[in-house]
């Protein structure tokens, strides 16, 4: 069955939402996909976007970005919306500051270096089983 | 009641007279082969006070503490220096990544293309393949660096 999905990605690299833009149109399913280029922007949007009935199915959360921090921001979306399904996305997962965006609550961890299309199955695969908690 | 290191030493440098402790100091800088100068750098003075240690009494003593404490300000120096270096190693390989996956996610499109003869494929499988090399890499460098920095803790 085809589904429509909210996807917000948080992360100051240009070249990773213009990336995961195209993986994700080529997938069977439907994505809506919003920017953020750092936390700061990242929580904000958040919660707009849940005022305007958009809110997001997936966080996919980088850690290191200039203004605020995945860490930091992972912790403020969880304030306002204990619910919120973060991920953290980062190419190296063994450093200090990803063990603090897990106690932070972030779920888990899509490592963003890895093939690409299995990376969306990835995305997918949470979507789906997050979905099925959710009904 | 305490007296201030200083004052002991100034006391007594006093004590066997400021001319006297001046000319000491300035035979140890020739005994040390070192030229009469404004400024002498911290392998200069350890060199100097290694002379004054050969000096009995108070001297030795001051000369001994005087030591201690130039080694531990270098100690501390090269810490940091190991720090930055750290940092900035850390920080640069972090930077690579995304350029890796940038790379390494358009081959994966590009070879999806159907209108590709088979130079091309080839071209781009060898870009995608040495592309995973510098990951590697990337990867190994950090996992050494990330390793230090537990057992440091």
């Amino acid at each position: 069955m085809v589904m429509e999905y909210n996807i917000l990605l948080v992360d100051d690299e240009e070249g990773i939402h213009r990336l995961l833009r195209l993986f994700l149109e080529r997938s069977e399913h439907r994505f809506n996909l919003f920017s953020a280029e750092n936390g700061k922007v990242g929580v904000e949007l958040y919660s707009k976007l849940a005022n305007d009935g958009k809110r997001p199915h997936l966080v996919l959360m980088d850690l290191r970005m200039p203004v605020m921090d995945g860490v930091e921001a992972t912790r403020r979306i969880l304030k306002e919306d204990p619910k919120a399904n973060i991920y953290l996305f980062t190419a190296y997962a063994k450093t200090g500051i990803e063990k603090e965006a897990i106690r932070a609550g972030a779920k888990g961890t899509i490592n963003k270096i890895s093939d690409w299309k299995k990376m969306v199955g990835e995305i997918i695969k949470i979507l789906q089983s997050n979905s099925k908690e959710q009904s | 009641m305490k007296t201030k290191k200083n004052e002991l030493i100034m006391t007594y440098a006093q004590s066997i007279g400021i001319d006297t402790a001046k000319e000491l100091i300035t035979r140890k800088i020739k005994a040390a082969a070192l030229e009469d100068k404004e400024e002498y750098c911290e392998e200069e003075v350890a060199r100097i006070c290694g002379e004054l240690m050969k000096e009995g009494g108070l001297i030795r003593i001051v000369a001994q503490t005087f030591l201690v404490y130039l080694e531990r300000k270098m100690r501390r120096q090269i810490e940091k220096a190991y720090q930055l270096r750290e940092e900035f190693l850390k920080e640069t390989t972090h930077r690579i990544f995304t350029p890796v996956s940038l790379i390494g996610g358009y081959t994966e499109l590009l070879l999806e293309a159907d209108n590709l003869n088979d130079d091309q494929r080839e071209m781009i499988r060898a870009i995608r393949e040495n592309n995973e090399e510098i990951q590697k890499l990337v990867n190994e460098v950090l996992d050494g660096v990330e390793t230090e920095e537990k057992d440091e803790t």
